[in-house]
């Protein structure tokens, strides 16, 4: 029957939410940005009212630096997973979702900072 | 890893294990097979008749484009066969081609029997067979699609598209389903179905890449399923999804579209990469470098490329912000596709390349591929798109990465199994010629379009100005083409020619690491008589001692058990040892079940009742007889036995495959109401009034239907907690789990009967506005969820009055809950999108 995957079950979570975090993030801060941005410019424009460009702004630049802080603490805690597995307190297994969500990380939080500066140098609804 | 026979079954045993896992003969080799290998070979070669016949398309194209003011095709010729060439390569070839292999190599690399749910594995390639016979069907009837593979609205639509377009929607539709299907199926095999050992850090990119695709699949297929049906109501019972008169928007097609099209050429471009992440390290005789950097770059090329869709919108007028975001999304990707190149790059350095035929292909996807990848930066960018668009700029960059990052690895990839696939060694010689031929035909071909395209030659036109000065540009192409089909032919010819005359080859001729090449070539029916034992991420190479535990389970699978056909179930993360999980056997009816669905789909094409009413019938029949049958076979001969006495037949929970497959189905719900909200948020905000008259508004209904669902979930929740787990229950458990079945029954049924009532008690027209429209679809999308969970509430109900093993349908119900709480979250996606977001005012 089945075995346990790991000795400890929280390290478990943590090492695989630190994979997952860094992507979901990612869809979440283009997708967040898109629809705040163009459905609220658009949806005002439909409605023949001027948007508040400044408080959309704010929302998506908000928004992305939650996400970013969110995807370099899925980094961090990677990083500590490979790190004890490197130390040999862990399996190889542990070793590599350590390196692969501190790539992760590293990757999606690029890309999160590459979206969130658009609303700071652009004009948000024009 | 350790290997095969090193233990010994008697011969009595080995035979009937034999005898289990036996093809099917006579007439039943042509319907019933449902072995994956039967299944890969079949879509892969029905896939490759499509591409010759699109290559030949193309060919037609380039003969009418060969000199200026030609007229070898009439404009609307020219129109039905690039809408043709397209659709063909990229719908009935590439994708396909792709899950054929998948399904072909998946379980042999992994060290599994077969795919998780074979019988479905068949369905697909049926519906994909069938989908694809409906569409070329518009040739024999003469209405052959035109308004291009991408079927922008409103060329497609009901005012200037004739039945030409439903043959189209209903082909893709089922080709599409097949789709998804097989993500499932691949998504299953990768996570749970593993060689004891084989953990995470030790699958091979193949499997982690087809894992990758497959979530692509099922995100970024859904959506164009979607979206084909939003438009077949539009020409077919006047919805308003994309008429501006009546709040709606074409807009919404293309986003629909894209948000499919991009991530498609990733879910081609990914698996030739994944392809080269095989062919180079082994002809290189090396590892492959940066094996963790690899996969990081797998995944987030997966993730982003769900991102890119609004790049293939530059120029339609969305504001620069929103621009923006996709350029910053699309520059992104193109880092992480460049660390797989470096990767190669370093395998190639670090080890000793053999310069054989698989990795002449390699070494010309790298170059062509890194040529596409370049043009692919330039347009992203949004100013030079907005010159480039629509001209042969862009003809010449895709065509690079398409051909350049999938045709060119898949000939890799058929030259390096080939000896796998057939045993026979393909030859050497004519294989480099083929190369040879075809790089240099395909740069012939396309380079050229890069200029053509800078010079201001426009695509999808059926002829050009002579004063333009594109002619010579146009003859290299036309001469290229010819090349390259020559080197094409070459290949298929070479290829082929080995089925007879080549060389005898080994199980591992090319001295690979992964596991299928411990199997025989060609592999037996059962891929491995004894599981093997996975040690390292190169199985082959890797020679470590392995753990007793995992030991055990595949000496327990030696050659067993010899009565049902069974793979081992092991953990996702670390492949430790689970349970077993039952492989179907040969049927007729996943055939019949994908007929009836074609039958349908001719039914509404001709609009004939009788033909619909007759498929309904053949469509339940077939499922009925199919879930029978399953029944029958699960609860027979070894299946009431843990193999090896430890191995449990199916367990609740993540611990059999049909766990998987309901939530498998609840995703793909899931997501196809999340993209009907969505498409009627966009509309929402597009329009100056919305909705037109009033909203749905019938909270007593909603609020029962979703009342109704969340006691479907409780009951069979219920019924999935009673008894042990073993495959004799108390009567009382039995009881209970009879209970729980007819009462989810009853709940569902309610539920569908109060989703329903909501569209007559609401009294909305749905060719008034495109609010309405929504709220009929939601509707339908709604019963169709609840239909699919009582279906498989009927099946526990089945399996409880049909079976001795009492744990079978427990773990139905089990399963019944998972799909309900999906259909829960579907109602509650479909109550927002008509009663909540219509508040949301500016």
């Amino acid at each position: 029957m089945a075995a346990p995957e790991a000795t400890r079950p929280r390290s478990t979570h943590l090492a695989v939410a630190a994979v997952l975090v860094p992507p979901v993030a990612w869809v979440c801060a283009l997708g967040l940005s898109y629809v705040v941005q163009d459905f609220a410019c658009t949806a005002y424009a439909s409605a023949g009212r001027n948007p508040p460009t400044t408080v959309i702004g704010t929302v998506v630049v908000t928004l992305d630096v939650v996400l970013l802080v969110l995807t370099l603490a899925a980094g961090v805690v990677a990083w500590r997973t490979g790190r004890h597995a490197t130390a040999g307190d862990s399996s190889p297994l542990f070793g590599f979702l350590g390196r692969l969500g501190t790539f992760l990380s590293l990757g999606f939080a690029a890309g999160i900072v590459m979206i969130a500066v658009n609303p700071l140098v652009l004009e948000v609804c024009a | 890893m350790t290997t095969d026979q090193e233990t010994g079954p008697s011969a009595e045993e080995r035979a009937r294990f034999a005898q289990t896992w036996a093809r099917p003969s006579g007439w039943r080799r042509i319907l019933m097979p449902v072995q994956h290998k039967s299944v890969g070979t079949r879509y892969m070669v029905t896939a490759f008749v499509f591409f010759f016949v699109g290559g030949l398309q193309a060919l037609l194209m380039r003969v009418q484009l060969a000199q200026p003011e030609q007229d070898v095709l009439s404009p609307q010729t020219y129109n039905e066969l690039f809408t043709m060439h397209g659709t063909t390569m990229m719908f009935l070839f590439a994708v396909p081609f792709l899950e054929g292999l998948a399904a072909y190599l998946l379980p042999l690399m992994l060290g599994a029997r077969d795919m998780p749910f074979a019988r479905y594995n068949t369905f697909n390639y049926w519906c994909y067979l069938l989908g694809g016979i409906i569409l070329y069907s518009s040739f024999v009837v003469g209405m052959v699609p035109d308004a291009g593979w991408f079927a922008y609205v409103p060329l497609s639509g009901p005012e200037f598209a004739d039945k030409a377009m439903d043959i189209w929607l209903f082909g893709l539709a089922l080709a599409e389903l097949a789709a998804i299907g097989a993500a499932i199926e691949m998504i299953v095999v990768v996570l749970a179905m593993r060689a004891p050992g084989m953990s995470l850090d030790r699958m091979p990119i193949f499997a982690w890449t087809m894992l990758c695709v497959a979530a692509m699949i099922i995100l970024a297929f859904v959506p164009l399923l979607v979206g084909s049906l939003l438009l077949e109501l539009d020409r077919n019972i006047g919805t308003a999804f994309f008429d501006t008169e009546r709040g709606g928007d074409p807009l919404l097609w293309q986003h629909l579209f894209w948000i499919f099209g991009h991530p498609e050429v990733y879910v081609m471009f990914l698996p030739g990469a994944a392809i080269i992440s095989h062919v180079v390290p082994v002809h290189s005789r090396h590892r492959l470098v940066g094996y963790p950097f690899v996969v990081a770059a797998v995944v987030v090329t997966a993730i982003m490329s769900l991102g890119l869709w609004v790049h293939h919108m530059y120029t339609t007028g969305l504001p620069p912000v929103t621009l923006s975001f996709f350029t910053a999304a699309s520059m992104s990707i193109s880092v992480a596709s460049g660390v797989q190149v470096v990767a190669w790059i370093a395998t190639l350095w670090s080890g000793r390349p053999r310069l054989t035929v698989p990795m002449l292909f390699s070494l010309g996807f790298l170059f062509t591929f890194v040529a596409g990848g370049i043009t692919g930066v330039m347009v992203a960018s949004a100013p030079f798109d907005a010159q480039a668009h629509d001209t042969y700029f862009v003809v010449a960059h895709f065509h690079y990465v398409l051909i350049g990052g999938m045709l060119f690895p898949v000939l890799a990839g058929l030259f390096h199994w080939w000896p796998k696939f057939t045993g026979r060694m393909p030859s050497a010689r004519l294989g480099t010629v083929s190369f040879w031929l075809a790089f240099v035909g395909f740069h012939l071909t396309f380079f050229p379009m890069h200029l053509s395209g800078l010079w201001g030659m426009p695509r999808r036109v059926f002829t050009y100005d002579a004063g333009l000065g594109v002619g010579v540009l146009n003859l290299l192409s036309t001469i290229g083409a010819f090349i390259f089909a020559a080197g094409l032919v070459l290949t298929a010819a070479t290829l082929l020619g080995a089925l007879r005359r080549g060389e005898r080859s080994g199980a591992n001729p090319w001295g690979a690491d992964t596991l299928e090449w411990v199997a025989d070539s060609p592999p037996a029916a059962p891929n491995f008589g004894r599981i093997p034992v996975v040690t390292g991420r190169a199985p082959l190479w890797d020679r470590a001692p392995s753990d007793p535990e995992l030991e055990r389970m595949s000496a327990a699978f030696d050659h067993a058990p010899q009565n049902v056909r069974a793979t081992p179930f092991t953990t996702v993360l670390s492949a430790l040892p689970n349970t077993a999980a039952v492989q179907a056997g040969p049927t007729f009816w996943p055939f019949l079940a994908a007929g009836g669905l074609a039958m349908a789909a001719a039914g509404l094409l001709l609009e004939s009742g009788w033909v619909l009413g007759a498929s309904v019938l053949v469509i339940i029949a077939a499922f009925v007889a199919w879930e029978l049958q399953n029944e029958r076979e699960l609860g027979a001969g070894e299946s009431t036995e843990p193999v090896g006495g430890e191995y449990l037949v199916e367990a609740p929970g993540p611990l059999s495959p049909g766990w998987w497959g309901a939530v498998g189905a609840a995703v793909v719900l899931v997501v196809a109401v999340t993209t009907v909200a969505f498409s009627m948020l966009f509309l929402q905000v597009n329009a100056p009034v919305w909705p037109h008259g009033k909203a749905l508004g019938l909270p007593w209904l909603s609020a029962g239907t979703g009342l109704a669902l969340a006691l479907a979930i409780a009951a069979s929740w219920w019924g999935s907690r009673r008894g042990p787990l073993s495959h004799d229950a108390p009567p009382t458990a039995r009881g209970a789990h009879l209970v729980a079945a007819v009462t989810t029954t009853f709940a569902g049924a309610l539920a569908l009967v109060l989703a329903v009532a909501q569209w007559p008690a609401g009294g909305l027209d749905h060719t008034a506005h495109s609010y309405d429209s929504g709220v009929l679809m939601l509707v339908g999308t709604l019963a169709l969820a609840i239909l699919l969970g009582l279906g498989l509430t009927v099946c526990s109900l089945v399996a409880r009055l049909t079976h001795t093993r009492d744990i079978r349908p427990r773990i139905m119900l089990q399963n019944a809950a998972v799909l309900w709480t999906g259909v829960l979250v579907v109602w509650a996606v479909a109550w927002a999108a008509t009663d909540l977001m219509p508040l949301a005012v500016v």
